[in-house]
């Protein structure tokens, strides 16, 4: 039975491959993949101080220069700073928020759907109670109001993000556990003694690594947004550090200046529909994998 | 001695302390201001009239105070746009632009602001002014009337000047009425009364003083001491506020929180109402983004901004039809950053000489600032142009710093407010200097923690809009020991003495010189980061006519009107 499953993961891994060649999972990953590179070598591209106001980088009237003007590749912001700087230099906050909250909630989202999922009886109830009594709270307002009462640390603003967003996929992780736990190979290792918990580590948790992927990176585009947003209203990482939320948020009386909110919007739009597109890719070629694994 | 003669005699006397029409247009520096000023140096009639036909003010009349009024067209309404929310329209409690600045279409008071800042009669009819310049018996017009129909009594003044200046109401005027008999012993709580006030019968109101006090007309014209009715405070108490009761041009016609939105109406008992005002309603609504004011204003969809958006003022210049429509005045708000001065790093005054010094404040003037470095704005009176100000020298900074033996300081500097490209600017250069500065947005307004504000931070912007064109007030208010708003507990025994003896000083020159000498003590003890004086952009609609506009009472919105209905 081992070499048949191994053969049949080998097929299944394949499969994957194969249907991640897709323009759009490649486009995506190309996009994620060059704001990944920006976020981790934003020297390389540019050596400009993202957060130097410039004694150059602005008109005799005070305006801000427009893209392709002298040195400034995509003009300065409104105090004078190199625009292309800053939105480099912007994909890093981006990134982070992208991942690090993300994977975050995820984690705290899976150990609530698998124990809850396990565990049944009350522990279930309270379990899926608290989550969908945090699930109806309206998350950006409270987090608005959490981040002002504590204050703006990129830490409270990584911890509000996780508050807020890792009830929907707790709540798929557990009906996904639900049906896990029903299967033949879980029954299988009940019948030979296996423990919940082995069960849990060795049978569910590995089975739940498509669905985690997926929710990653669909996830990893809502963050981006919600940190964008939090950003917008003074409540994300805070200036002068560049991020693209901030940056839009100063450019929202600029418009004589259009490229101030079109560079930083398709910025964040991009990275969005990458993320997006990558987990789409994944979802859709994961599925034949998971059948070969579940036949 | 005959009543006008009287009155003459009182005005030489009082308006020793006055802008002069120099300074004055030294101070708006508009051509327009002062094509407008020229026309005008009497109130109402003399003005230039417009082209519009049907004018309902015929200009006879030349008792309506205020700048010039005369030949506008009845009807319309005027749409105003704020940033700022309108919170309460309780006069000596209003501090915010959307009301404090609207509180002169609801209220009047004995004097009204002329168009050169001087001040003259509105509900007094008369004034006369004892020799000895301490009695000022003020004879109130006959048939002013509140909003509620009952006439405007002397009773009524005393009773609004002591709820006004009262310690229960903790307004920012409270010390204005200080050369009062009783005044102090008002405020102490040891009297029931302001005895220097009296009234003697329904229109006969007397002020007795401690002292000569230049000011004190000055002081009568400005909203906190426009006349309420007693009857009406009470009845409504808190919802006073949003239910405002005066005798001025307009009445409240609704108010909708929920919307930020007030709308005024004609007041039909207004005791000019021949001729004023021209406009059926004013409407103003806050919470308005300068960016959306400005894009309303253009489209003609609204009729004044106050909140240009700095972005868009180099290009509404170089537009021939907004430029028309767009001016920045010179104002009294002056700008700049507290100092906590009881701890470390700033009770060394090497260290506020230092940033002071680090500031690079002309680059603040692309956010709407005149930064001349001055404590004081230019045209007030005692504002020196040689007074030595703090120029940019981040060499000097670094020096007196290690001179303090201040290194590796680190600080919160909250900002208030969406807006953080003045403290950006003020971040960097702190840090050019060694000084790291972190930005934290914070939510509330820095009035209402006041005094709480050095328990928090080292440092914190602050803004003063002048409500008395008179360098007095920055004294009483500000820079005094124990002044209402000297959060930062600073205090000079030399400023306390120039602040009180001014006060009394008839010779317009020696109080100049008084509070020249107190500037330049400010700007040697540093107990500011100063900034500037605020640019004060307005930009207004096609069709508003006869828009005028001054650093103290700012609009004029009963002789504005419309054209093209």
């Amino acid at each position: 039975m081992a070499p048949a499953a191994a053969s049949t993961r080998r097929r299944g891994g394949l499969q994957v491959l194969r249907g991640l060649a897709r323009p759009d999972f490649i486009v995506g990953a190309l996009l994620v993949a060059f704001w990944a590179f920006c976020a981790l070598f934003p020297t390389v591209l540019t050596s400009a101080d993202p957060t130097r106001i410039r004694d150059d980088g602005l008109t005799l009237l005070g305006e801000p220069l427009p893209p392709g003007t002298s040195s400034f590749l995509l003009g300065t912001d409104s105090l004078g700073r190199d625009f292309f700087a800053r939105v480099v230099h912007g994909a890093r906050v981006a990134m982070i928020i992208a991942i690090v909250p993300n994977a975050l909630a995820l984690a705290f989202a899976t150990l609530v759907g698998v124990v809850a999922g396990v565990m049944r009886g009350k522990v279930e109830f309270v379990l899926m109670r608290v989550t969908e009594a945090i699930m109806v709270l309206p998350g950006f307002m409270i987090a608005m109001a959490v981040i002002s009462t504590l204050g703006t640390s990129t830490t409270v603003l990584i911890l509000t993000l996780v508050a807020f967003s890792w009830t929907y996929t707790a709540r798929v992780i557990y009906g996904e556990t639900l049906r896990l736990r029903e299967m033949l190979f879980v029954e299988a290792a009940l019948s030979v003694g296996a423990g919940r918990w082995r069960i849990a580590a060795t049978h569910i948790v590995p089975h739940l690594k498509p669905l985690l992927v997926v929710y990653f990176t669909m996830n990893a585009a809502f963050m981006v947004l919600l940190e964008a947003g939090l950003g917008f209203l003074g409540f994300g990482v805070q200036p002068p550090t560049p991020s693209w939320g901030l940056m839009l948020a100063e450019a929202r009386d600029q418009f004589f200046y259009p490229w101030l909110i079109l560079v930083p919007g398709l910025c964040l739009a991009s990275l969005s529909v990458g993320f997006y597109l990558v987990g789409q890719g994944i979802q859709n070629a994961g599925r034949p994998a998971e059948k070969a694994v579940v036949l | 001695m005959d009543e006008a003669s009287k009155t003459a005699s009182a005005w030489a006397a009082i308006n020793t302390y006055a802008l002069d029409r120099r300074r004055f247009l030294q101070v708006v520096g508009i051509a327009g201001a002062a094509a407008t000023l020229a026309g005008c140096t009497q109130s109402g009639g003399s003005a230039p009239s417009p082209t519009s036909t049907g004018a309902a003010g015929s200009g006879a009349n030349p008792a309506i105070p205020g700048p010039p009024w005369a030949g506008g067209v009845r009807g319309g309404r005027g749409v105003v746009l704020w940033e700022d929310p309108t919170i309460t329209y309780d006069p000596p409690k209003a501090y915010g632009q959307a009301d404090y600045y609207g509180l002169q279409n609801v209220y009047r008071g004995l004097t009204f602001y002329g168009p050169e800042a001087e001040p003259q009669l509105d509900v007094a009819e008369s004034l006369d002014l004892a020799e000895d310049g301490l009695t000022y018996t003020f004879k109130l017009r006959e048939g002013v009337k509140f909003h509620n129909g009952r006439a405007v009594t002397a009773g009524d003044f005393k009773w609004t000047f002591e709820r006004s200046t009262s310690k229960k109401m903790e307004s920012w005027v409270q010390g204005f009425l200080g050369s009062v008999q009783g005044h102090k012993e008002f405020v102490a709580g040891t009297a029931d009364e302001i005895t220097g006030i009296v009234a003697e019968d329904d229109r006969t109101l007397v002020l007795k003083l401690t002292q000569p006090d230049v000011t004190i007309l000055g002081v009568l014209g400005i909203p906190p001491f426009y006349v309420l009715p007693k009857e009406e405070v009470e009845r409504l108490g808190d919802k006073f506020a949003e239910n405002p009761v005066g005798c001025g041009p307009y009445k409240l016609k609704s108010w909708d929180s929920g919307q930020s939105v007030l709308v005024f109406e004609r007041n039909p008992d207004y005791i000019w109402v021949d001729d004023l005002p021209y406009l059926d309603e004013v409407e103003y609504r806050w919470n308005v983004g300068a960016d959306i004011a400005y894009l309303q204003v253009s489209k003609n969809e609204a009729d004044a901004t106050y909140a240009v958006p700095p972005s868009a003022r180099p290009r509404i210049k170089q537009n021939a039809a907004q430029a028309a429509r767009y001016k920045e005045w010179s104002s009294f708000t002056l700008s700049y950053w507290q100092l906590d001065l009881s701890k470390p790093p700033f009770d060394d005054v090497r260290v506020r000489q230092a940033v002071n010094h680090a500031f690079d404040r002309q680059k603040a003037a692309i956010f709407g600032y005149v930064p001349d470095g001055h404590f004081y704005p230019a045209g007030l009176l005692g504002y020196d142009q040689a007074a030595p100000v703090f120029g940019f020298d981040p060499a000097k900074a670094r020096t007196l710093l290690q001179e303090a033996g201040a290194t590796n300081l680190s600080m919160t500097l909250p900002v208030f407010g969406e807006d953080t490209s003045l403290a950006q600017l003020l971040q960097q250069n702190l840090k050019d200097v060694g000084i790291t500065v972190e930005l934290k947005s914070v939510s509330v307004n820095p009035y209402e923690i006041g005094m709480e504000l050095p328990n928090q931070y080292r440092l914190w912007p602050m803004g003063w809009g002048m409500g008395l064109p008179d360098p007095s007030e920055l004294v009483s208010s500000l820079v005094g020991t124990g002044a209402p708003s000297n959060f930062q507990k600073y205090s000079n025994k030399r400023i306390d003495e120039l602040g009180a003896a001014a006060i009394g000083e008839a010779d317009r020159d020696k109080r100049a010189g008084m509070y020249a000498e107190i500037e330049r003590i400010l700007l040697e003890e540093a107990p500011y980061l100063f900034l500037g004086v605020d640019s004060a952009p307005t930009f207004i609609s096609e069709q508003l006519q006869n828009f005028y506009y001054e650093p103290i009472l700012r609009t004029y919105w009963d002789r504005y009107w419309k054209t093209g209905g």
